[in-house]
């Protein structure tokens, strides 16, 4: 498969996993292999005093770090926590997530452009989690964040793709790196996603949720190499008719 | 007489080392919002650094591992032993969490 550049940096795989709601830490290190990822995307939250502390150290290091401001409401708090994880992870990546509501999870579309322009003021390489409007990913894009990632349906929903004809209007509209970040349910959505033209994809619940995580993560991993090997190979265009693929052409007779 | 010798008289001198003598060991105590609880801390000097480590003393938490942030801005660790906490400081401490 095609190799996939970020912010200067090479990766094999196309699929960035969530690290959230697997059922132990074995599972999610066992699921996190089986993906094949590179890439892995971390929440930054209060010291427990009484709990487990120890998360990083009990992931794998191997990963890139993508650590991301999930649950922020404001631009105040989503730079604080991007500053913080920045503090945490020695990295400036930040995945920035500005939600309006806790029902629905949807990214605020105003607040959130704002918040991407300070951020990118600082230093921070921003990969901006918005909705599936193509003319805000092409503004995140335009202001320069390093990768726009629409959601085909709310956080955790399993819906898959719910506005297709916006995904392609989204693709064509924009030129960098585009990944889905939410909504994805089963392997076919992220190789639809794929087959769509996007550079990868970040899915967490579709895996942790599933009965066997390490199972579903190999097959969200298959089907993103094979989406991504049927976008590059040239899907045919669509028709109405049928069209045959053997020649009438040397057949026997018309009975 | 011998034992007038060893009167010791009031001198300015005494005040000032006995100041500085005292000082450290009086220590006063001090409330803190530590990610959002209240905390009251004794502690000799009123840094970061030191509140810090008060907070994770004997939790087994490395503090290269945790991010802090005092009455809402950042303050890298670099700069923890040159800050300065005050009475109601509100002070966050961060680590890195499963997230999606």
């Amino acid at each position: 498969m095609d190799k996939l550049f970020i912010d200067g940096e090479k990766f094999e795989s196309r699929l960035i996993m969530g690290t959230s709601l697997f059922p132990n830490i074995d599972v999610l290190n066992k699921s996190l292999e089986k993906s094949g990822s590179e890439i892995i995307t971390m929440a930054v939250r209060r010291l427990n005093i009484s709990g487990e502390n120890d998360f990083i150290k009990q992931v794998n290091k191997k990963f890139k770090f993508l650590p991301n401001t999930a649950g922020c409401f404001t631009k105040k708090e989503a730079i604080l926590t991007a500053e913080l994880a920045r503090e945490l992870l020695q990295t400036n990546w930040i995945k920035l997530e500005l939600i309006s509501d806790e029902e629905m999870l949807l990214p605020d579309p105003i607040e959130l452009f704002e918040t991407c322009k300070e951020l990118i003021k600082k230093g921070f390489k921003v990969f901006a989690y918005c909705s599936d409007d193509p003319i805000l990913c092409k503004r995140l894009e335009d202001e320069g964040c390093v990768s726009v990632m629409p959601l085909i349906s709310p956080i955790g929903s399993g819906l898959g793709i719910r506005n297709e004809h916006n995904l392609e209007l989204i693709r064509k509209m924009c030129g960098g790196l585009i990944f889905v970040d939410a909504g994805i349910g089963q392997p076919s959505d992220a190789s639809k996603i794929m087959e769509l033209g996007f550079d990868g994809v970040l899915l967490n619940s579709s895996v942790a949720r599933s009965l066997d995580p390490p199972t579903m993560a190999e097959a969200m991993k298959l089907a993103v190499i094979s989406g991504r090997l049927g976008f590059k190979s040239g899907l045919i265009e669509k028709s109405k008719l049928a069209l045959n693929s053997t020649t009438f052409k040397g057949k026997i007779s018309n009975f | 007489m011998v034992w007038k010798k060893n009167i010791s008289f009031f001198h300015p001198r005494d005040l000032i080392y006995n100041f500085f003598v005292y000082s450290k060991i009086m220590i006063i105590e001090k409330n803190f919002f530590i990610n959002g609880l209240n905390y009251k801390y004794k502690l000799s000097d009123f840094d970061l650094s030191c509140l810090v480590d008060k907070f994770i003393e004997k939790k087994g938490i490395n503090s290269q591992n945790i991010a802090v942030a005092l009455n809402e801005t950042l303050i890298k660790k670099s700069e923890w032993k040159k800050t300065k906490v005050s009475e109601n400081d509100r002070i966050e401490i961060v680590v890195p969490f499963a997230g999606g």
